[in-house]
């Protein structure tokens, strides 16, 4: 379980977090929309304490991460960043990586098949020992999942996960990533622009605005005042396949 | 592992493993090719025995004191630099990183040259010293200004030529004042020469050399991670806050510590790396050792050839790895898109 509190964060004298508040329970996803620079990315960051908020706390199972180590926060918290240097490192090597908080001084018999489980079921065995360069960018995305789900976390934060990947990978691996999280406990947190995507997997979704919290409900709850609220858009509402659908009209004022 | 078809994790180290064994092994051969090369010629044979004392005097005496000390020198000043040129490279995210082209062995000469200059060459390790504080002040530069907010790699290699440049112009004023017999001895340690180190200063490179490969190739997999960029780094647990300074300051040690008795050998640091990067990646497990052995193989050869172009005369070593090194790395960056 994950509770943010009260969190704040600027850059310089920009304020881009206000008093960010909620809770994520284990086996929870929770979706983070919002427009372009409101503010996900940096809250995803600051969650993980790559950058120090200004105020506020985060608590994992009523921990302060505050008060951890890289390496306490690296067992608890996976984080797959919004865009990532492609290094020269084979995929087997990068997943490896994953195991890195409860290594020693090397990678062990344990993380080595740990690692090559993860591979089989993410579906990446004929890239196993393709450089990371070498890949297409919603293959690297996949790699980056499975390098999070091997680090054994509590909370997984995933910075648009899948702005790379073709319709049936999306959902491919949103169900992927419900499966473990349900399995194994974890809260999920995930940066969303697909509006279907994100109502079709998460149990909650947080709409920010300009850095504040706009609305934080079920996805049953999102309608078409919301949407023009959060995004400036005019947006219908249909039922198909037993859920929700947000169809956006072409109309803009330009 | 057997659950899967196909290549195994443990069969695809290997492969890194032979890449290593096999350098090791041409770096064993340059050695007795070293041993055996040079005005006098000498056989295999004589060599081992010369190194075990029971050759002829003469035989025993130039193997064991004139070409055995230049061979150690050799491979523990070609490791140093090239370990240094691999860790610099990552934590400072630049292929162009190395001890000579941020100005760290520049750094170091211009501290032997104030103290030539004002001692005349007196104690080898006033000198040594004073190298080893400007190669030490170079790197604190760089660490700052990596920490400044717009440092992007290339203007971190941009600085390192401004600063390079700025020592090798004040080493040239330096000359410029001092009279002949200083000039000679500046001039002398601005080249790189690898017969000036006797074994006490062997060990004390070599020693230097073994500390810090311990130290980096324990935290091989902290390298691995910083090649995703910093941040990727500290979510994995990396505290590169202290990994990236402490790293920094290993290799100014060794990369000093190699100016300060050899003078400055430029290109092995840099090209090195590069060349075991396209066997075995970016995976510093295999990254390190691979380049300490490239590295120490490279300055073997160049001492070698430094010996052979034309006899008896002993070319600078530093001269010849700056000549053969500068086509070496262009063909490197052309050879493949991008390096790093
Ligand atoms: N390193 C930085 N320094 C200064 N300002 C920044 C920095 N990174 C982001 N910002 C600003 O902070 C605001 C929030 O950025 P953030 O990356 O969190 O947006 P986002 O919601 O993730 O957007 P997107 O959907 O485009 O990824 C933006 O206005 C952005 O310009
Ligand atoms: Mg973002």
């Amino acid at each position: 379980m994950i509770e943010v509190r009260n969190l704040s964060f600027s850059y310089g004298r920009h304020r881009v977090l206000e008093d960010i508040s909620f809770t994520v329970q284990d086996g929870e996803v929770l979706a983070v929309m919002g427009m372009n620079g409101s503010g996900k990315s940096t809250l995803i960051s600051a969650i993980d304490r790559l950058r120090r908020p200004e105020s506020g706390d985060v608590l994992i199972d009523g921990v302060p991460v505050s008060g951890m180590d890289r390496k306490a926060i690296a067992a608890r918290i996976a984080y797959l960043p919004q865009r990532c240097e492609a290094a020269h490192l084979s995929v087997f090597d990068a997943v490896l990586l994953g195991r890195k908080p409860y290594m020693g001084f090397s990678a062990g018999k344990e993380d080595v098949s740990i690692c090559r489980d993860m591979i089989h079921r993410m579906r990446l065995d004929h890239l196993m020992f393709r450089d990371l360069d070498e890949l297409s960018g919603g293959e690297l995305q996949k790699v980056l999942l499975a390098r999070s789900l091997v680090q054994e976390p509590r909370v997984m934060l995933l910075d648009e996960p899948t702005s790379n990947l073709d319709p049936h990978n999306q959902y491919w691996m949103m169900s992927a990533v419900r499966n473990m999280a349900s399995e194994k406990g974890i809260a999920v947190l995930a940066v969303f622009h697909d509006l279907n995507l994100a109502m079709a997997y998460a149990d909650k979704l947080l709409f920010l605005k300009n850095g504040r919290s706009c609305c934080l409900c079920t996805p049953d709850k999102v309608d078409s005042a919301l949407l023009k609220e959060v995004y400036a858009v005019n947006a219908d509402i249909a039922e198909a396949d037993g859920r929700r659908f947000a169809i956006i009209r072409k109309e803009f004022t330009l | 592992m057997d659950k899967y078809p196909g290549k195994t994790y443990q069969e695809y180290t290997g492969h890194k493993r032979r890449v290593l064994l096999a350098i090791a092994v041409i770096t064993i051969v340059l050695s007795f090719t070293s041993l055996m090369a040079g005005s006098a010629d000498i056989s295999i044979l004589d060599a081992a025995k010369a190194i075990a004392g029971t050759s002829s005097r003469q035989l025993n005496a130039i193997v064991r004191n004139i070409r055995l000390p230049r061979l150690a020198t050799a491979a523990s000043v070609g490791a140093s630099l090239a370990m240094c040129g691999a860790v610099m490279q990552n934590v400072l995210r630049n292929p162009l990183a190395s001890a000579s082209t941020l100005g760290v062995s520049q750094g170091a000469s211009f501290g032997a040259a104030v103290v030539i200059a004002v001692s005349g060459a007196g104690s080898m390790y006033l000198v040594s010293a004073a190298a080893f504080c400007g190669g030490m002040i170079t790197t604190l530069v760089i660490l700052a200004l990596s920490k400044l907010r717009d440092a992007t790699p290339s203007a971190i290699v941009l600085s390192g030529v401004a600063i390079s440049s700025m020592f090798s112009g004040a080493t040239a004023l330096i000359q410029y004042f001092a009279d002949d017999e200083v000039v000679a001895s500046i001039v002398y340690w601005t080249f790189g020469n690898l017969g000036r180190a006797g074994w006490k200063e062997i060990a004390v490179i070599a020693s230097s050399a073994m500390a810090s490969f311990v130290f980096f190739i324990s935290r091989s997999w902290d390298y691995n991670a910083i090649e995703s960029g910093e941040n990727t780094a500290r979510s994995l647990g990396v505290n590169t806050a202290l990994l990236i300074p402490v790293s920094l300051v290993f290799c100014a040690l060794i990369s000093s510590v190699s100016v300060a008795f050899t003078g400055c050998i430029s290109f092995i640091g840099l090209i090195a790396p590069h060349i075991v990067r396209r066997f075995t990646g970016n995976d510093f497990r295999f990254l390190i050792p691979g380049s300490a052995l490239a590295g120490a193989g490279l300055l073997i050869a160049a001492d070698i050839a430094s010996r052979m172009v034309i006899p008896p005369v002993v070319l600078p070593v530093g001269a010849l790895t700056s000549f053969m090194g500068a086509p070496l790395f262009l063909y490197l960056v052309f050879r493949r898109r991008r390096i790093g």
